[in-house]
C-alpha cells in the first residue's frame, strides 16, 4: 500500500519508476522509486535483499552528468511493529556538473539513508530527505540557486527519526533547513541562509519523546540569515533565537532548539559583522531585539514553560 | 463373507513437509507515459518435501449401515505441488476395478539467497537497463506408476516448470498400466528489462531450468499428450499435443532446457540497436573476447 501511494505521488509528464519489496515472515522492506532525468544524466543502482536472519534490502546509487533531474525515492520497513517510511528527493535545473552518490541499509523496523550531491553552476538545486516512523519525523533541506551547492544529508529510523546535513554553498541564494516534529506535535526548526555569498552548515534534528535541533553555520555574503525554534502548539510554548544581517553580513552561528511537553527552548551564540546586524529572541509572550552595526559577538536565549517565559540577548 | 468388498489400501507415508520458511520478493519497472510496465513476484522458501506411499485395492460398493445403505465404489486422488513455479498437478478419479499404484515425491526449495537488481543508464543515453537476479533453486523428482482395470478411470497429470509444461491425460480408460517419472530443476531466475523514461522496449525473464518427463503406458480409452516450452519472452517456441483413442502402448521421454547464458554483446550499449542493429557491420554483432576488446580485428 506504501508502495502503490508513493508511486502515485511520484509521477510526473515522463518518468520512469521502479519498485523492489521484499517479505520474510510477514515483515517488507522495499524502496520504491521515480526517474525524470535528462539523457545527459547517468544513473547507476545496485539492491540486493537479504533473507537471511530476517529480510532486509541494503542499496547504492549514483548519479553523474548535467543537465536537469527530478528524482523521488521512498524507503519502507513495516510488519516488525514500528513501521517507517523515509523519502528522499533531489531537483536539478540546469546543472552544468553534477554528482551524486547514495546508500541505504533497511530492515523492517529501522532505516538509514544518506546521499552526497554536488552540483555546479546550477539554475536551482534542492535535496531533502525526510523519515517518519510512529508519528515522528524529521527531515532536511538544501536549497541552492544560481549557485554551486555541495551537501551530505542522512536519515535515521529506529526508535527515533534522526536527520543531519552538511552543506556547502556558493552562489546568489543557498539554505539549509532542517526539521523535527515529534508525536505530540511538538517541532523544531533550524535554518541558516545567504545571498550573494557563501554557506557552509551543519544541521542535525531529531524527534522522538522530544525534539531537538542544532546547527552552525558559518555565512559570509551580502545578507545572512539563521535561527533555531522551538514550539509547543498545544501548550503554547514557544522559544525562537535567530541573528540576521543585511550588508557585508558575515557570521559565525552555533544555535540549538529543543521541545518537548514541559517547554521550549532556544539558544544561540554568534560572531558578526555586517552593515546591520538585527538579532532577536522572542519567547511566546515577550520580544527582544538589539540593532547594531560592525563587529558584534552576542549570545541569545529565549524559552517557555508552565511557569516561565523570558528572553534575553547578551553582547560579549 | 460381505458380498461388497471395499477398497483395501496399503499407505506408506515415509515423509511429508518437514520445515518451510517462506520469502518473497516484488519487481517493479512502472512507465508513466505509456503506462507500459513490468512486473515479477515469486515466492519461495527452505522446504523439504519427501513422500512415498503405495495403494492396493478393489474398488467397490460397501454396506455402511445395518439397514444395507451401499457407498457408491470411487476412487480419486489429487495432488497440488508449487515451489518458485516448479509445479506438479496430479488428478486421478476412478469407478469400480481393481487399481494400484506407487508414488515417491522428493522436494528440495531453498530460498537463502539474496535477490539483486540493479538499474544504468549511461550519460548521454535515455536507455535503461535493469536487471534482476534470484537464486532459488528447486529441485522436485516425483514418480508413479498406476495399475487399473475396471468400469473407467481418468488420470490426468501436468509438470510445469517456470512457463515450460509437459503432462499426459488418461480419460475414459477401462484399462491403464502407467509409469511416469518427473525430474524437475530450477536453477536460478535472471531478468533484464531495456526501457526508456517513455517505454519499456522488451523484457526477458530467464529462469534457467530443466525439465525431464518420461512415461511408459498402456491404455485402453484416450490418451492425451501435450508439451509446451517458452522462451524469455514467455513466447511459445515449442508445442506438441497428441490424442490416440483406442488401445496404445505409448513411450515418451521429453527433455526441456532453457539455460541463461549472460553473453554481452559489443552492441548492447548502443542506442540505435535497441530496435535492430541490422544496420550494423557485422563485426560489432559478435560477442566479446579477449581478441576483440584488446585487438584491432574482429
Amino acid at each position: 500500500m506504501i508502495s502503490i501511494t508513493c508511486l502515485l505521488l511520484f509521477q510526473g509528464a515522463s518518468a520512469i519508476n521502479f519498485h523492489f519489496s521484499a517479505n520474510s515472515g510477514g515483515e517488507t522492506v522495499g524502496i520504491v522509486e521515480s526517474y525524470d532525468v535528462d539523457d545527459s544524466i547517468g544513473i547507476g543502482s545496485r539492491a540486493s535483499a537479504s533473507f537471511n536472519g530476517g529480510v532486509s534490502i541494503a542499496e547504492k546509487n549514483r548519479l553523474w552528468g548535467s543537465g536537469n533531474a527530478d528524482i523521488n525515492q521512498a524507503f519502507y520497513g513495516s510488519g516488525g511493529g514500528a513501521d517507517y517510511t523515509i523519502y528522499r528527493a533531489l531537483e536539478a535545473l540546469e546543472a552544468s556538473k553534477i554528482k551524486g552518490s547514495g546508500s541505504s541499509a533497511l530492515t523492517p523496523t529501522a532505516g538509514k539513508v544518506s546521499s552526497s550531491i554536488s552540483s555546479r553552476d546550477c539554475l536551482e538545486t534542492d535535496a531533502w530527505i525526510w523519515g517518519t516512523q510512529g508519528g515522528d519525523a524529521a527531515g532536511v533541506e538544501s536549497y541552492a540557486a544560481l549557485a554551486d551547492i555541495s551537501t551530505s544529508q542522512a536519515v535515521a529510523t529506529g526508535g527515533s527519526v534522526a536527520a543531519s546535513q552538511k552543506v556547502e554553498a556558493q552562489g546568489v541564494y543557498a539554505l539549509a533547513y532542517g526539521e523535527g516534529v515529534d508525536s505530540e506535535g511538538s517541532d523544531v526548526d533550524i535554518y541558516a541562509r545567504v545571498s550573494d555569498g557563501t554557506l557552509d552548515a551543519s544541521q542535525g534534528v531529531k524527534a522522538g519523546n522530544s525534539a531537538t535541533g542544532r546547527q552552525s553555520a558559518v555565512v559570509d555574503g551580502y545578507y545572512a540569515y539563521a535561527y533555531c525554534t522551538a514550539n509547543n502548539p498545544d501548550k503554547n510554548y514557544y522559544a525562537y533565537v535567530d541573528n540576521y544581517i543585511q550588508g557585508n553580513a558575515y557570521f559565525e552561528f552555533l544555535g540549538e532548539a529543543a521541545v518537548n511537553a514541559g517547554e521550549a527552548r532556544a539558544h544561540q551564540i554568534s560572531y558578526a559583522e555586517g552593515d546591520l546586524i538585527w538579532p532577536w529572541a522572542e519567547s511566546t509572550y515577550e520580544l527582544e531585539e538589539k540593532l547594531w552595526a560592525g563587529t558584534r559577538s552576542f549570545e541569545s536565549w529565549a524559552w517557555t514553560n508552565a511557569n516561565d517565559y523570558d528572553q534575553d540577548i547578551v553582547e560579549l | 463373507m460381505d458380498a461388497y468388498r471395499t477398497l483395501t489400501t496399503a499407505l506408506l507415508l515415509a515423509g511429508l513437509i518437514s520445515s518451510a520458511s517462506a520469502a518473497s520478493y516484488t519487481f517493479g519497472v512502472y512507465n508513466v507515459t505509456d503506462g507500459s510496465s513490468f512486473w515479477i513476484s515469486r515466492q519461495s522458501a527452505n522446504m523439504t518435501l519427501d513422500l512415498s506411499g503405495s495403494v492396493e485395492g478393489e474398488i467397490a460398493p460397501i454396506a455402511v449401515t445395518p439397514a444395507g445403505r451401499v457407498l457408491s465404489p470411487y476412487y480419486s486422488a489429487s495432488s497440488d505441488l508449487d515451489a518458485n513455479d516448479v509445479r506438479l498437478r496430479e488428478r486421478t478419479a476412478a469407478l469400480e476395478g481393481t487399481y494400484s499404484s506407487e508414488e515417491a515425491i522428493y522436494l528440495r526449495a531453498w530460498a537463502n539467497s539474496a535477490v539483486n537488481r540493479t538499474y544504468f543508464k549511461p550519460a548521454g543515453s535515455g536507455v535503461w537497463t535493469i536487471t534482476l537476479e534470484e537464486n532459488w533453486p528447486v529441485r522436485l523428482n516425483a514418480s508413479r506408476t498406476v495399475d487399473y482395470a475396471g468400469k473407467m478411470i481418468n488420470d490426468r497429470d501436468s509438470a510445469g516448470n517456470n512457463g515450460d509444461s509437459v503432462g499426459a491425460s488418461f480419460l475414459y480408460n477401462t484399462e491403464l498400466s502407467k509409469e511416469r517419472n518427473v525430474a524437475m530443476r530450477l536453477e536460478r531466475l535472471n531478468a533484464t528489462v531495456i526501457a526508456t523514461n517513455d517505454t519499456i522496449i522488451s523484457a526477458d525473464v530467464f529462469a534457467t531450468r530443466s525439465t525431464v518427463y518420461d512415461i511408459d503406458s498402456h491404455s485402453t480409452g484416450i490418451a492425451d499428450l501435450r508439451y509446451r516450452q517458452v522462451d524469455s519472452r514467455n513466447n511459445i517456441i515449442n508445442i506438441g499435443e497428441e490424442r490416440y483413442s483406442g488401445t496404445y502402448d505409448i513411450t515418451r521421454r521429453v527433455k526441456m532446457e532453457l539455460v541463461e547464458t549472460n553473453v554481452t554483446k559489443k552492441t548492447d550499449w548502443l542506442n540505435c540497436c535497441i530496435e535492430g542493429c541490422s544496420g550494423l557491420d557485422p563485426c560489432d554483432t559478435m560477442p566479446w573476447g579477449g581478441a576483440g576488446v584488446f585487438g584491432c580485428a574482429c
